[in-house]
């Protein structure tokens, strides 16, 4: 493995992969249906945090 | 924490003091020896505080079911300490600028020395501790664990103090790798990596033992900050020591090769340790004291992904117009530009978790504090972007207003945010009744570091582009109007200005050590205690 070689694949798949799966996190996140959970998870902070071990989804 | 892990911790202990002494007795040089003896020194320590502390039983005391945060308070106190020590430091050498005869004449006095102890002082000593309280602060909080893996985050703790005082020793008494933001020497750095380690282990066992399902995304932010500190740390630091038992090493890398590797670090700890670790700060505390939900989970997905991406490539910026190669130069440029997005998408998001509470600004000095932190994070990664541009670089590389644009980030951005968090945590853990001594007091303190940093940034401003404009300026037979020595003359005005504000962001720092004082205390300001109830129910 070179540095020519790998400069190659990062200059042309790596960025492409990298710029897929950034597109990806944006489809993903604006998948139907997850408006609500990612409204309660925006409320993470707020959330009485002095019980711990307490199982709850976010 | 059974009693045979206890014994096998004192026997590491035990093993590190022998080696010190080993250490001592073959030093090479004076510096390697002295902190050989320091090295030897905090193992004793630790090994009698330990022995105290497992005779007398207090260990067995610490359950499973409470939140470790006696290691936190020990942080935010070290924050505080570290805190006002660095920003002391940052007005005399601001002093020593203006009026040269501060230097003393002594080595350990030199602005050459002093100055490195400021920085890191300020950003790993004070920003690191704070990073390091609060992710373990908020790590707890929104996953719902005990802090993994027992008594290591007071080996965090105590490893990490350990580290400030062998790097600040090591610069005023001359030992230093000459390499920006990264000073210390190879052994101070193969420690900090140790610390380093059980830092991730710390943090990231916590999240493997979350009892949620989602982990949010200020432990993100806090976990990309210190993997890749990790590996920036490592990458920069690739030395090889003249001999084990002394202190000077050779770095790897020379030439170009070694300039980027230094700027890669350089510009990535402003990124990742300055802005990653500070953002998850930022996406705690602001919610919790505004009260409000994130303004946008989503765009926090976004900003995190796009930060992380973009941020690792800007490092070369701050190599224009030299040796490396231009088309890294114009990448860095480019990329640097391309910040300009993830950075305003984060402080949309930052400012507008405020929608609906803003009338809280007028009321609470902490969210103030916090907003104003997230205003000069906007401000400050516009002007970023726009030095980095290669015919604006032109003008304002070597000059003060890299040094203001650093300030205005520092100062602003991380200073501020970590002080509202701070004040968050103070009336959170230490206060009895859930308040601080006195908001006014904060209220002091946020004003005199605002004029603080206008001034400080205000003066960069004019006395860099001044200098700048003076280095460049030639008359009509083609020589250069002005010797170094006149711009160095013009510029006394605003570096007097410079310290004076400063000073004034000092003395901000020294009144909110006498509130969280006063606070730890558990005294309430006698003019404020009828604001108690109201407070308690807004």
């Amino acid at each position: 493995m070179t540095y020519e070689t790998v400069a190659a694949w990062a200059g042309t798949f790596g960025t492409i992969l990298v710029g897929l799966f950034f597109l990806g996190v944006l489809i993903f996140i604006f998948r139907p249906g997850s408006k609500k959970t990612y409204e309660e998870l925006a409320r993470v902070p707020l959330h009485d945090d002095d019980n711990i071990g307490e199982r709850k989804n976010g | 924490m059974s009693l045979t892990m206890r014994w096998l911790q004192m026997g590491l202990l035990g093993l590190g003091a022998v080696l010190a002494l080993f250490m001592a007795a073959n030093a090479k040089d004076g510096l390697y020896e002295f902190h050989a003896w320091v090295f030897f020194a905090a193992a004793v320590l630790a090994l009698f505080f330990m022995a105290r502390n497992t005779m007398s039983g207090s260990y067995l005391q610490e359950k499973e079911t409470e939140y470790m945060d006696k290691v936190v308070k020990y942080g935010i106190v070290a924050t505080v300490f570290w805190g006002v020590v660095g920003f002391t430091v940052g007005v005399y050498v601001a002093s020593e600028l203006a009026f040269p005869w501060l230097n003393l004449d002594f080595p350990l006095t030199n602005f050459g020395r002093l100055r490195p102890v400021h920085t890191s002082a300020v950003i790993f000593a004070f920003g690191g501790n704070a990073l390091i309280a609060t992710s373990f602060f908020v790590v707890q909080r929104t996953n719902r664990a005990r802090l993994a893996f027992g008594n290591l985050a007071w080996f965090v703790f105590w490893g990490y103090q350990l580290f400030i005082v062998l790097a600040a020793t090591s610069y005023v008494l001359g030992g230093s790798q000459s390499r920006e933001y990264a000073e210390p020497e190879w052994y101070i750095d193969v420690w900090l990596t140790i610390v380093w380690v059980a830092y991730f282990l710390v943090f990231f066992g916590t999240l493997v033992k979350r009892n949620v399902s989602h982990i949010y995304v200020a432990n993100w932010f806090y976990l990309s900050f210190i993997v890749t500190i990790a590996m920036l740390h490592i990458g920069n630091n690739l030395a090889l020591p003249v001999s084990f038992f002394g202190s000077k090493s050779y770095a790897l890398l020379s030439g170009a090769p070694d300039a980027i590797t230094q700027w890669w670090y350089g510009h990535n700890a402003v990124g990742f340790f300055l802005t990653a670790g500070f953002l998850g700060m930022m996406y705690y505390f602001i919610p919790k004291q505004a009260e409000r939900p994130v303004y946008s989970y989503r765009l926090s997905i976004v900003h995190f992904w796009a930060l992380i991406f973009t941020y690792i490539w800007a490092g070369p910026h701050h190599l224009h117009y030299t040796a490396l190669p231009d088309w890294v130069q114009t990448l860095g440029m480019v990329m640097s530009v391309i910040l300009w997005m993830p950075s305003w998408g984060g402080m949309i998001n930052g400012l507008m978790t405020l929608s609906g509470a803003w009338d809280k600004l007028r009321t609470d000095p902490i969210l103030r504090m916090m907003v104003i932190a997230v205003a000069f994070y906007g401000m400050s990664t516009f002007e970023g972007p726009m030095m980095a541009i290669k015919s604006v670089n032109a003008l304002s590389h070597y000059t003060d207003w890299t040094v203001g644009h650093v300030h205005s980030g520092a100062l602003g951005w991380v200073g501020m945010i970590t002080m509202g968090s701070l004040y968050f945590l103070f009336a959170r853990l230490f206060s009895a009744n859930g308040r601080l001594y006195s908001y006014r007091l904060v209220s002091w303190h946020f004003w005199l570091a605002t004029l603080g940093i206008v001034l400080y940034a205000a003066s960069m401003w004019v006395s860099g582009i001044m200098q700048g404009l003076m280095w460049r300026e030639y008359d009509d037979q083609g020589f250069l109007v002005y010797s170094f020595v006149e711009t160095v003359e013009a510029m006394h005005p605003y570096y007097v200005i410079r310290a004076l504000g400063g000073l004034l962001y000092l003395t901000g720092g020294l009144i909110m050590a006498y509130n969280f004082y006063m606070t730890a205390k558990g005294r309430v300001r006698a003019a404020e205690a009828e604001l108690a109830p109201a407070r308690a129910q807004a």
